[in-house]
């Protein structure tokens, strides 16, 4: 299995996980230090959304950025 | 030519072209460098003058901008100023103008506003060709179709109501298909298209830009380049791909898959009523069609090829 479809794989694992959260405004794949990880965005970082996302997931990174609120432009 | 003269030529150039009428230059000898056969007295052929840096012996050269098609004896203007013929080169560049993007303009083109009657205003994305051979204005569901509400051969305003435009004197277009937003679901694409009444009121080319050389898809850290009609042109980096995203429309969370995540180079990449711009790498491949974007200046995009093959079109 290729890179990306192994990573596709693992973030669908993180959706059905994180994104029901009403903090949780998505996630994608990022690059990072020449490697890929999993990127979740948040409204805004808390304590305790930060304690129930892991730091990494089946051998691959997993950050929080927080974005605010996604609107229409 | 070395830095300091080319630099000398060009302050005198300027001195003789641009801040005086070119009847009255005062070097006559140089106006045969420039070959106009009827002498117009208010005809002005130079709108710029600059210097460049490169060729095949990496020296200065003075730019020539000019606004009309005219021929320029560049070797006589060498000779004028005892230079190599290639210190001088000629660009048609035509008028140079502030774009004002929320304004009227016929013909419209990318980057300028644009929106249903009944809406706000976002951006003329592109001009793209259907099945039937039509020409059609590309822009998002919500801007030319008011997320699902408005009704096929409803008015397209150009510039759209938030800038002016009036359902009586500014209509460019008719709707004429949308991708319903999925309110309940999960979306790839935020797409509607518009037929404009004359096609003579459209051309296809983005300021700043040109024209399109094809369609790409997203690569990760790759500079990008955008023309909207909010925040003009602006650069930046994509960041992520494959997002799921949350999209607050209206007070409902709508979800949009596979989008493109793009982050400004300097300050943000896109504000309110960019929306419908075309998302570029730098050599001119269109990679997204812009749609939402976040509290913090994060942009997201529409995977083009997705959009381009949900309404069943090519760019032209």
């Amino acid at each position: 299995m290729n890179e990306i479809k192994k990573l596709e794989k693992i973030k669908k694992k993180i959706d059905s996980k994180f994104l029901h959260l009403q903090d949780v405004k998505g996630t994608a794949i990022k690059m990072k230090d020449n490697k890929y990880v999993i990127v979740i965005y948040v409204k805004k970082i808390d304590p305790v959304l930060k304690q129930a996302i892991p730091e990494e997931m089946e051998g691959i990174k997993v950050y929080i950025e927080e974005i605010g609120e996604v609107r229409p432009l | 030519m070395d830095l300091i003269e080319t630099v000398k030529i060009k302050n005198y150039l300027e001195r003789e072209f641009l801040t005086k009428p070119f009847n009255l230059v005062k070097s006559a000898g140089l106006l045969e460098g420039f070959q106009i056969e009827t002498y117009v007295k208010s005809y002005e052929p130079i709108n710029g003058i600059g210097i460049g840096y490169g060729g095949y012996k990496n020296a200065y050269y003075i730019e020539i901008m000019l606004k009309k098609k005219i021929k320029v004896n560049t070797s006589y203007l060498a000779s004028y100023f005892s230079v190599p013929s290639e210190s001088f080169r000629v660009k048609y560049v035509g008028e140079i103008s502030i774009i004002r993007t929320t304004h009227r303009h016929r013909p419209a083109f990318p980057g300028v506003s644009i929106g249903h009657y009944n809406s706000t205003a976002g951006t003329f994305g592109c001009l793209v060709e259907d099945k039937e051979g039509r020409l059609q204005i590309l822009s998002n569901n919500h801007i030319l179709a008011n997320l699902n509400s408005a009704n096929l051969g409803d008015p397209i305003l150009q510039p759209g109501p938030a800038d002016g435009g009036h359902r009586h004197k500014d209509v460019i277009a008719e709707l004429s298909a949308y991708i319903p937003i999925d309110f309940e679901g999960l979306n790839r694409v935020d797409a509607a298209l518009a037929e404009p009444l004359n096609y003579s009121d459209v051309r296809p080319d983005i300021p700043h830009i040109g024209h399109v050389e094809g369609i790409t898809s997203a690569r990760l850290n790759i500079p990008v380049i955008k023309f909207g009609r909010t925040t003009g042109l602006t650069f930046g980096t994509i960041t992520g791909r494959n997002a799921t995203i949350k999209v607050n429309v209206e007070g409902n969370e709508v979800l949009f898959e596979d989008q493109i995540v793009i982050e400004g180079r300097r300050g943000r990449f896109s504000e309110g009523g960019d929306s419908g711009s075309l998302i570029l790498d730098t050599n001119r491949q269109v990679i997204g069609l812009l749609f939402a974007g976040s509290a913090t200046g994060v942009t997201f995009a529409n995977p083009i090829d997705d959009v381009l093959t949900s309404l069943s079109v090519e760019i032209i």
